[in-house]
């Protein structure tokens, strides 16, 4: 009888030993991308913290930078919308009208955009004596810099494409941080939900750090991702495909879409219709919208190439308020109104998931949270810095070293699949790393030494 | 700490303000916005000016007749659809606001007739309008001259116009 039972406590001990084994080189192997992953990421990420907690305080921001323009002393009493708007193209020659701007008091400069060839110039104008105050062009706007670094590094497509790679590897990353964060054999909260003292605290300060902030750092990954070229696109695609469309597009796009729908729109001849009775003018369309009151900011775009109407929209960074009304070019009468309950299903999700992340659903307290997020995210990323610099060792990269005949299982397999799927960009990095190292780095001992990539 | 809690407590602070919207403020009475005037077109002495009306009050007001010292007569007029389906303009007796309602004299819709537009107006004067109501109280009204989009408006009619500022406008 004894035997047979210790036979058996040694089966299982043994079952237990292949598991423990399994579950070590599975943490190591996560471990090494999440350190590779996190050498590239640590940069873009402490950038986009940066730039994003700048943008997050748009509102704010942009209310000191034009202040100065506000609760002015009017000597006169305020002109027509058509006068204001005629000064603004004085201003800049040649130019035409995109829109005016929907003035939120009655003693600030009115601001008016115009465009000239592909570039839009925002022109502020006094009310009372139609005096220019203040020309600046539209991507020129401290918040507009933030943004397009934001978005792409002020490098245009290219840098776009960078971002998001950085982002899909951040998201990589907190799916694989969170898995090395994952509970095994601890004792008490101590290195779980706060950092213990002593050695251990670097180490503590990033876990800990990591699962607090990981389920908002997702979420501003995921609703980062429509803005993307490749994802973006994708997801555009997609839902063509399955007849899911939104008519027209929401979110804010890139530099280079933005110049194409400007040359489209205003390109090639003016032409304005000429009618014999009541063909609407720019007063009428501000008297209408005036009485609408849409939520901040509202423009007033005139009928172009593209748009056939004058359209009133409001472009609320909360999008749950946003509207469009389109109004007769000739009548100046309202022929449809679109407001965020009229959208597709698909494009309210983004909608509200993109408010979130430019802090603007929930009033102040969705700001704090992205900046909450963001001192998270730099927390990570400086703490990371510092453990790998004290534990690299000199002569090497310092990853966490492999463990010898690793191979990757099935359900790993899968996952990766399906994460290079999600998000095409990293799975051809992975395809293109996986190239470069069996074609490049197994000739090249030394360069794989240092990487860490043997075992 | 003390500066992590400094940092958040300014943070919390300056998040406060938001949005640039103006303050709201209580007010009473007639308010007039987007009052102008369209005007005449060449040969003509006849035009059209729209005004955006809010009633801030409880009860409701009428407007029972306009004048003003820069046209001989003024009417109120409508567009209705007549019994044909053809638009067509005819003079009313009155304008109702409701209380706390908007009303907006619009192209195709209720304006004041101007008949006999003296003098020789252009973009950028001011015109002085009284709308009389039913109770007896006055609106006093300053409208722009505005261009007449039915002027076959080209792009080059835009250059005209300085943004000197310099205008002259005729003294109410």
């Amino acid at each position: 009888m004894a035997n047979q039972s210790s036979k058996n406590d040694v089966q299982l001990q043994s079952q237990h030993q292949i598991k423990n084994e399994r579950q070590g080189r599975l943490y190591r192997m996560l471990w090494r991308w999440h350190f590779y992953a996190g050498l590239v990421c640590i940069p873009f990420i402490l950038l986009l913290s940066l730039t994003g907690t700048i943008y997050l305080f748009k509102p704010q921001g942009e209310a000191a930078i034009d202040a100065k323009y506000q609760n002015l002393t009017l000597n006169h009493a305020p002109r027509s919308a058509s006068a204001i708007a005629n000064a603004a193209i004085a201003a800049v020659p040649g130019s035409t009208l995109r829109f005016y701007q929907m003035p939120t008091s009655e003693s600030q400069a009115i601001r008016v955009m115009v465009a000239k060839r592909k570039v839009e110039t925002l022109v502020y104008v006094r009310p009372d004596n139609l005096e220019v105050v203040k020309i600046v062009p539209k991507n020129g706007r401290f918040m507009a810099i933030a943004h397009d670094i934001h978005g792409e590094l002020l490098m245009g497509k290219t840098g776009s494409l960078f971002v998001e790679a950085a982002a899909c590897w951040a998201i990589v990353m907190v799916v694989t941080g969170l898995y090395l964060w994952w509970p095994r054999n601890a004792s008490g909260l101590g290195g779980l939900i706060y950092p213990r003292k002593g050695k251990l605290f670097m180490r503590d300060l990033h876990a800990v750090t990591g699962v607090w902030v990981s389920f908002f750092a997702l979420f501003l990954l995921l609703t980062g991702l429509p803005w993307t070229e490749v994802w973006g696109d994708s997801f555009k695609a997609v839902r063509r495909i399955t007849h899911t469309s939104a008519v027209k597009q929401d979110w804010t796009l890139s530099r280079a879409e933005e110049a194409r729908i400007l040359a489209d729109e205003t390109g090639g001849a003016n032409h304005m219709q000429t009618n014999p009775n009541y063909l609407a003018g720019l007063d009428d369309i501000v008297a209408s919208a005036r009485k609408e009151r849409l939520a901040y900011p509202v423009e007033v775009a005139p009928p172009n190439n593209r748009n056939k109407h004058w359209v009133v929209r409001s472009q609320s960074q909360n999008r749950m308020q946003r509207v469009n009304i389109e109004y007769d070019s000739q009548t100046g009468l309202e022929l449809n109104r679109e407001r965020f309950e009229d959208r597709h299903i698909i494009d309210k999700i983004t909608g509200i998931g993109i408010s979130v992340h430019e802090g603007q659903l929930f009033g102040w307290f969705n700001q704090f949270l992205g900046v909450l997020t963001a001192v998270g995210l730099c927390t990570l990323s400086v703490s990371a810095f510092i453990m790998w610099r004290r534990r690299a060792p000199d002569g090497a990269l310092g990853a966490p070293p492999a463990i010898p005949d690793q191979k990757i299982g099935a359900g790993i397999a899968i996952l990766i699949i399906a994460f290079a799927i999600f998000l095409p960009v990293l799975g051809v990095m992975l395809v293109i790393i996986a190239a470069i190292e069996t074609l490049i780095l197994r000739h090249l001992p030394p360069a794989r030494k240092w990487l860490g990539l043997t075992a | 700490m003390k500066y992590g809690t400094f940092a958040l407590c300014f943070l919390v602070l300056i998040s406060g303000c938001s949005d640039p919207s103006e303050v709201p403020v209580t007010k009473t009475g007639i308010e007039v916005s987007d009052a102008r005037i369209r005007l005449p077109l060449n040969g003509v002495t006849t035009s059209a000016a729209y005004v955006s009306l809010t009633n801030h009050d409880d009860v409701a007001v009428e407007i029972v007749s306009a004048s003003s010292n820069i046209a001989k007569t003024l009417e109120l007029h409508e567009h209705k659809t007549n019994g044909n389906g053809m638009m067509e303009m005819r003079q009313v007796d009155s304008f109702a606001i409701a209380p706390h309602e908007t009303l907006v004299l619009a192209p195709m819709g209720k304006h004041i007739m101007l008949f006999e537009v003296q003098g020789r107006a252009k973009a950028g004067d001011i015109g002085h309008i009284t709308l009389n109501t039913k109770s007896g109280a006055k609106v006093e009204i300053d409208a722009n001259f505005v261009e007449n989009p039915n002027l076959a408006a080209a792009p080059n009619n835009h250059d005209k116009k300085s943004s000197s500022g310099h205008e002259n406008h005729s003294d109410n």
